[in-house]
């Protein structure tokens, strides 16, 4: 009987694995670009869940509790990340070389440019607001309306100011960055 | 991976966006594999004595004894021969501080240049056993755990807690791919792991560890399950958390042999200078290029704004000074490695309390 119950309670995690992994790991990926970072926490992640006493995965709550889990993850790792940013902006006044998204994608060397270009938007992102960039990458991994909401303890119908919001402060902060870099002497 | 849509205004946001998509899906099958194998690894929740002095022993003067990964791999020492034949290419003999700068440029994860057996979380994961004397202690540790006659005011000469952690070992193997992958992701395409790395080896022993808390008479116990309680499994050591368990003049006492570092496939030299090549500070390379007898001198992480220095302890090598938010002393004697940390301690009281470990 307690075996088969194990089995049984075993089956509902895969599922529920199988059903968030892809998302939690796409999130993480975003957030810290390294597939081994992302996979490394996304793991401990579901580890802490699976812990959970009482268990906790195969209720209701399992998922909200792994998008909030998730998104503090993320938010910190931001938040290091942003200050990290912040530091080399004073340290070098070094822009990054700059180019929006473009039909240069189709360049032979469109791999080193799309490494540039990668680096750009995560500039970017690093000077919202860790809570800003956080909306545009869940929202951007698949994460519903009503997910991100709980996620991010927001009231869900507030989720689509805020990300239009966050957009339009993506959308300066990445174009003050090609304006500026327009002066750079790399400036193609 | 398929873009996901995006409610954005402007189209060229979601390009944007999508350019920090994985280029593809995650292998859930094979990430649902490595789950389940975490969640059999991992032990049940640490309760009573056992979780509690869980921090005890990680401490961030126990980096040297029980996360020396990297640190003793920045220290292997020449090889006398090559490939198939096992080294033994670090011992610990004497100590020095090194200054590293974590905040402004993070050091080389070394663990994802390959495979590390159990992974870096089990090894931090560690847990010590509570003891309930300094006989079956040092029955655990494989020698004779030695206790200070001097202690601080306010502390008896019995410790209050006695731990041992069980030996272990880690086993490390280069891997060509992973190294690329690795230092390409960190944005160091230029660095190279050399191609004879492909395969080669590193077993690290971590030496069993005795520790020994002394806390002030009426310190109240129940105050450590509160703090252990908080501490998160598998963390990195909390030197505050720390500071509150020894709060007052408490004193942690930890006493090991040396860890060693084995290799197979490269000589300690090669691995030097590998290690050496890596995206590190230049600060930290010129320390590391000074230390004379690198083959058996292991550097001791100082933090910013640590006062941490060399010292001598009834004549054996040792570094000393407030590190991470308490004051500490580590020293090598006789192939032993020991350590006495203490946030409220002056270091004349923590040197005077070493002097006197017999």
């Amino acid at each position: 009987m307690a075996d088969s119950c194990q089995a049984a309670a075993q089956t509902a995690f895969e599922g529920f694995f199988r059903e968030h992994f892809a998302k939690v790991h796409g999130l993480l990926y975003r957030v810290t670009g390294n597939a081994q970072d992302a996979e490394d926490l996304s793991q401990e992640l579901f580890l802490q869940l699976s812990k959970r006493e009482p268990p906790v995965w195969d209720t209701p709550v399992a998922a909200g509790w792994l998008w909030k889990a998730a998104t503090h993850l993320a938010l910190n790792t931001l938040r290091g990340k942003r200050r990290r940013v912040a530091r080399e902006d004073r340290a070098t006044r070094q822009d990054l070389p700059v180019r929006l998204l473009s039909e240069r994608d189709q360049d032979p060397a469109g791999s080193l440019l799309r490494k540039e270009q990668r680096t750009a938007v995560r500039h970017a992102l690093h000077k919202l607001k860790p809570q800003e960039s956080l909306l545009l990458l869940a929202r951007h991994s698949g994460l519903s309306y009503a997910e991100v909401a709980a996620a991010l303890d927001l009231n869900p119908a507030s989720v689509g100011t805020l990300l239009s919001r966050a957009e339009r402060r993506f959308k300066d902060v990445y174009q003050d960055q090609e304006d500026h870099h327009g002066t750079h002497p790399y400036a193609g | 991976m398929e873009p996901i849509p995006m409610l954005a205004s402007d189209p060229a946001i979601a390009r944007a966006l999508d350019l920090l998509a994985p280029s593809a899906g995650p292998d859930v099958d094979g990430a649902l594999g490595r789950q389940l194998a975490l969640q059999a690894r991992s032990a049940a929740p640490p309760s009573g004595w056992t979780g509690r002095l869980a921090l005890l022993s990680r401490p961030a003067v126990a980096l040297p004894l029980a996360a020396g990964l990297v640190a003793a791999l920045l220290v292997a020492t020449p090889a006398r021969g090559w490939a198939a034949s096992v080294l033994t290419i670090f011992r610990v003999q004497d100590v020095t501080p090194i200054t590293v700068d974590r905040v402004s440029q993070p050091l080389p994860n070394l663990s994802k240049l390959g495979d590390m057996s159990p992974p870096p979380g089990d090894v931090r994961r560690m847990q010590p056993t509570q003891v309930t004397s300094l006989a079956a202690a040092s029955s655990q540790v494989g020698f004779t755990v030695q206790t200070p006659s001097q202690l601080p005011a306010g502390l008896g000469p019995q410790p209050s807690v006695i731990a041992t952690t069980n030996p272990s070992t880690v086993n490390f193997t280069f891997r060509a791919a992973k190294a690329k992958a690795y230092l390409e992701s960190t944005g160091h395409p230029n660095v190279t792991m050399p191609a004879k790395f492909d395969g080669a080896t590193l077993t690290l022993h971590i030496p069993a560890v005795a520790s020994l808390a002394y806390l002030p008479a009426g310190a109240n116990l129940s105050d450590l399950t509160a703090t252990a309680s908080s501490a998160k499994a598998g963390g990195k050591p909390d030197a505050s958390a720390i500071n509150r368990l020894l709060d007052g003049s408490g004193v942690l006492v930890m006493e090991a042999k040396s860890p060693e570092l084995d290799a197979t496939g490269v000589s300690a030299g090669e691995l030097r200078d590998f290690l050496l090549s890596l995206d590190i500070p230049d600060s930290l390379k010129t320390q590391l290029r000074s230390i004379g007898d690198w083959r058996n001198t292991l550097p001791v992480p100082a933090e910013p704004g640590s006062n941490l220095h060399k010292v001598s302890v009834n004549g054996a090598s040792g570094v000393a000074g407030r590190n991470g938010g308490t004051q500490m002393v580590l020293w090598v004697k006789n192939g032993m490695v020991f350590a006495a940390a203490g946030p409220k301690l002056d270091e004349a009281a923590l040197l005077s309390l070493a002097s006197s470990v017999n």
